[in-house]
């Protein structure tokens, strides 16, 4: 087990989380089966307190989550590479995490998805004072928990091989074969060049702009958006990642064949990858948050009016966000071609 | 239930481990009218009073309000709902470190009213209950039948919709009772629900401004003979 000071910072994070979220959990356990809307009685109006209370808890556990996952960001990329001989950036940490590591990122990233979409959930309910969707919140809130075990339990398997002695085999030994024998390179060429993903990248960001945009503007409910908004959500997601990967890097690492999208957060490169995979988050976010609108409007025709209102504004956080998005993966690129006047492949 | 002002449905109102304070309360508190709620010591006026402004919730029944069941909102919904809720408190809650006209125009801070408008009706108020119009003075330095009185006039000031008094007349002679009696006519006569918990004798005997008098009991509200 490694006592790093960050690692240590992410321990008490999550045990403050899980703490707070026990006590949710107890309580919205005793609400559902007693959930009776129309009665008077001391215990619907307790259930009706309790559910208030979770809101504020789950808004905590949200909260303190979020922070541990900075932090674990800021842990893998720059701080214990120190710790794994050989490793020089995020890839090599994850390769001594191993298995662990890389499931402690999924799961924690997906924990934190389903608490923002319980969070949409609590915002549009409360438009309306009436609780049309407090069963769906507390239901919400309750689903997360086996994420949260995963997340929790894989950081307990991840962490301690951090003080391993074995060196690992960092990115640029993982990414730097020449001539396509390495899987990533292979995949890179076959699939596309590096300049076809740069520009797949900035035209999914700019689809992405403008359906926000359009979203922001009229924020229509109907069917075809759910699926309109998922498909462009997966598409920007898969042009946006290879896009980092593949198009943007060699411009940020001034170097061609070095696909690593961890070497992004390193100072040495600005800490840039902060700012991407940062709007990145946003954008999913609130297109998700989009998404979960939508359909609160589809289901609930009483909230339809807030959900309406709640995808508008889902719609011009995603404008914005993917706009940055794609000034600030675009903007590596037009100073390297403002200054040798060529592309890199 | 579509009913104009406070209704009281089956109210109850226990602290934990406690016996009940209120049980099963029905009562209907109208618009235009004053009621006088008296009952002794401990039998929970207090309670009533803050159960129907919004600040206890209660652990049974509900509170509804111009046809609303404001007790079971959620915080904020009932937060913003008590904009239109004036009250005076048994133990007035000023903020001693404030001037009397900061005092009075606290409520008016989620208002969006002309501050002018504000300064020259919390004037009126204030000359109206024999303080001077301009409130520059400290709390420390008025007396308790002084501070009351501005207790008074910040519940008046945002031209509630519900006010409720809680023994508003307790350091008052009988002048100052007089001038609160008129006012509280004047804001019945607004259409707004006053309701007044008192033992005060003088409340009591008093015929023409409330239209209904009640004793409360812990089920029960019944007329005051």
């Amino acid at each position: 087990m490694t006592w790093h000071p960050t690692a240590l910072a992410i321990w008490l994070l999550d045990i403050t989380a899980w703490l707070i979220y026990i006590g949710a959990a107890w309580r919205l356990l005793r609400i559902l089966p007693n959930w009776q809307p129309l009665s008077l009685d001391a215990r619907q109006l307790w259930c009706e307190r309790a559910l208030e209370l979770t809101r504020y808890q789950g808004r905590w556990v949200v909260l303190l989550l979020a922070a541990a996952f900075v932090l674990l960001l800021i842990g893998i990329s720059n701080l214990w590479p120190s710790l794994v001989p050989g490793a020089m950036c995020g890839t090599g940490v994850l390769q001594a995490m191993g298995a662990p590591g890389a499931r402690t990122l999924l799961y924690r990233a997906l924990t934190l998805g389903m608490l923002y979409i319980w969070l949409v959930v609590v915002q549009i309910d409360g438009c309306r004072p009436e609780g049309w969707l407090s069963l769906l919140q507390a239901r919400l809130l309750l689903m997360a928990s086996p994420l949260m075990v995963l997340g929790t339990w894989s950081l307990a398997q991840a962490l301690p091989a951090l003080t391993t002695e074995v060196p690992v085999s960092c990115c640029a030994v993982l990414y730097d074969q020449v001539g396509g024998q390495g899987w990533v390179t292979a995949w890179t060429t076959d699939l596309l060049s590096s300049r076809a993903w740069f520009w797949s990248c900035m035209a999914a960001s700019g689809a992405m702009t403008t359906w926000g945009g359009l979203q922001g503007w009229c924020g229509r409910i109907g069917k075809g958006v759910l699926a309109i908004s998922s498909g462009l959500l997966l598409l920007w997601l898969v042009a946006a990642l290879n896009g980092l990967k593949f198009g943007i890097a060699p411009y940020v690492y001034e170097v061609l064949g070095h696909p690593c999208p961890w070497c992004f957060f390193l100072t040495a490169h600005h800490a840039v990858g902060f700012v991407f995979y940062g709007l990145m988050a946003a954008v999913t976010c609130e297109a998700l948050a989009g998404l979960v609108a939508v359909s609160v409007g589809r289901h609930y025709p009483v909230l339809s009016q807030d959900a309406r209102q709640r995808s508008q504004r889902a719609g011009r956080h995603v404008m914005w966000s993917s706009l940055l998005f794609w000034a600030s993966t675009a903007a590596p690129v037009v100073v390297w071609r403002m200054r040798f006047g060529g592309w890199i492949d | 239930m579509h009913l104009s002002g406070l209704v009281c449905h089956q109210l109850g109102f226990a602290r934990p481990g406690r016996k009940p304070v209120l049980d099963m309360l029905q009562a209907r508190f109208a618009p235009g009218q004053a009621t006088l709620i008296s009952a002794p010591t401990g039998t929970g006026k207090s309670t009533l009073l803050h159960l129907l402004g919004g600040l206890l919730r209660p652990t049974s029944g509900e509170v509804w309000a111009d046809g609303q069941p404001v007790s079971r909102w959620p915080a904020p919904h009932r937060d913003r709902w008590r904009r239109q809720v004036g009250m005076v408190f048994q133990h007035l809650n000023l903020v001693p470190d404030l001037s009397v006209m900061e005092n009075v125009l606290l409520p008016c801070i989620p208002t969006a009213s002309s501050y002018t408008a504000l300064i020259q009706r919390a004037g009126a108020l204030l000359k109206q209950l024999d303080l001077p119009a301009a409130g520059r003075e400290s709390l420390q330095t008025l007396s308790g039948g002084e501070r009351q009185r501005v207790a008074i006039v910040r519940a008046l000031i945002t031209r509630p919709r519900f006010l409720l008094m809680d023994e508003p007349t307790s350091f008052q002679d009988d002048d100052g009772t007089a001038s609160l009696l008129i006012l509280l006519a004047e804001a019945a006569a607004d259409d707004a629900c006053v309701v007044v918990c008192s033992h005060d004798v003088r409340l009591r005997d008093e015929t023409r401004l409330f239209g209904q008098k009640l004793r409360l009991h812990p089920s029960r509200l019944e007329p005051d003979p």
